[in-house]
């Protein structure tokens, strides 16, 4: 414990709380790990529900496999996650990010598993095309993909006061560690290219989600993640809308008042 | 030295030798862990590694102690500025509650 092998991965687990209301897992975003969650939201949820949280492959304490990173090999693994964790009992999932994008495609792919969905932060296509760029006008490509991510990271710590930008860029051990990490998962494994190839989920099966789903945005969010807010809320059947003043980073800027939302939206009806 | 002061200076000792285990670099064995050291700027601590610490303060500690719900509570800013010290007194603080 609690690192352990899962459908032949070995992935490190977390767990928090007793069963009393059932299951909730939390699914993280990409380049962070299940820490974003077990100092923010996961210790209130933890006296309701069995809390389980993981870190995705290639992140955190998991293993960094050579493949499978597209949106629907992590939903498998969130699958796997579920079996061995969640088998029996009402089962929620909350993601942040690209997580909340593994957690609507789990939800999709086993519409009687999960009671609710909380998607958070997420962007949908994962990646935005530049049409301006001939190159990637038939689908996007790996660099372009590892310039999203960076953007991604830019963009969500910009309104932040300057102190807190400065030690949350850095330049010691933890940043260096941390871009190494992430270098290594862009240049080391099939991350980039798989994204490229797997990093959507069609209008017609978003519009067939059998669950309840929480959508929470930042009001200083990126334009993308806008725009992924609008088309969802668009689509989804049965859709609740909170908005946070906050930027992507919504668990570390507003932790308490996302967990409350989480906590009304899991414990209503 | 008070009972209580002997108490903290112990759970430094713990806490001191558990961060040295979870951070495992050479440097932090030659930079003295006080009650002043901040877990951001000085030790470059990264969230996940935090995590590890908690384990090991709940196999310790047991229930007693709740490092997670703990931080829990705090703002960002907070966190960032977060030292060794605080630590410490708010286990002291948990086991004389008891």
């Amino acid at each position: 414990m609690p690192v352990e092998s899962i459908a032949g991965v070995r992935l490190h687990v977390q767990a928090l709380g007793q069963p009393r209301r059932g299951t909730v897992i939390l699914v993280h975003g990409m380049t962070t790990s299940l820490a974003s969650f077990y100092f923010t939201i996961a210790p209130t949820l933890a006296t309701e529900y069995r809390v389980i949280m993981y870190d995705l492959r290639g992140h955190g304490r998991s293993e960094a496999t050579p493949s499978g990173y597209g949106i629907r090999s992590m939903a498998g693994d969130l699958a796997a996650i579920a079996d061995r964790h969640a088998s029996t009992g009402p089962l929620a999932i909350v993601g942040h990010s690209f997580g909340a994008v593994v957690g609507l495609r789990f939800v999709l792919d086993h519409p009687q598993r999960v009671r609710k969905l909380v998607f958070a932060e997420g962007p949908l296509p994962v990646f935005i095309e530049d049409e301006d760029d001939p190159a990637t006008r038939d689908g996007i490509d790996a660099d372009e993909v590892a310039e999203s991510i960076l953007a991604v990271q830019a963009h969500a710590v910009a309104h932040l006061p300057a102190a807190t930008q400065e030690v949350l860029r850095g330049t010691g051990r933890r940043t260096r560690r941390v871009r190494s990490r992430t270098s290594a998962l862009m240049k080391d494994t099939t991350l980039l290219t798989d994204l490229a190839h797997d990093q959507d989920i069609a209008d017609a099966e978003i519009a067939r989600c059998a669950c309840p789903v929480l959508l929470c945005y930042g009001t200083r969010t990126l334009p993308a993640m806008e725009a992924t807010r609008q088309r969802l809320a668009g689509l989804l059947p049965e859709v609740t809308m909170r908005m946070f003043d906050c930027g992507h980073l919504m668990l570390n800027e507003v932790p308490l008042a996302f967990g409350a939302a989480v906590g009304d939206f899991l414990r209503d009806g | 030295m008070s009972i209580l002061e002997e108490n903290k200076a112990a759970i430094l000792a713990d806490i001191a030798a558990m961060i040295e285990e979870v951070i495992g670099e050479d440097w932090v064995q030659e930079t003295p862990i006080t009650m002043e050291t901040s877990f951001v700027a000085d030790l470059e601590v990264e969230s996940i590694e935090l995590v590890a610490l908690s384990e090991k303060i709940q196999a310790r500690y047991g229930e007693a102690v709740d490092f997670p719900s703990w931080l829990s509570g705090m703002e960002l800013e907070e966190i960032i500025a977060l030292t060794v010290g605080q630590l410490v007194d708010y286990i002291a603080a948990c086991q004389s509650s008891r």
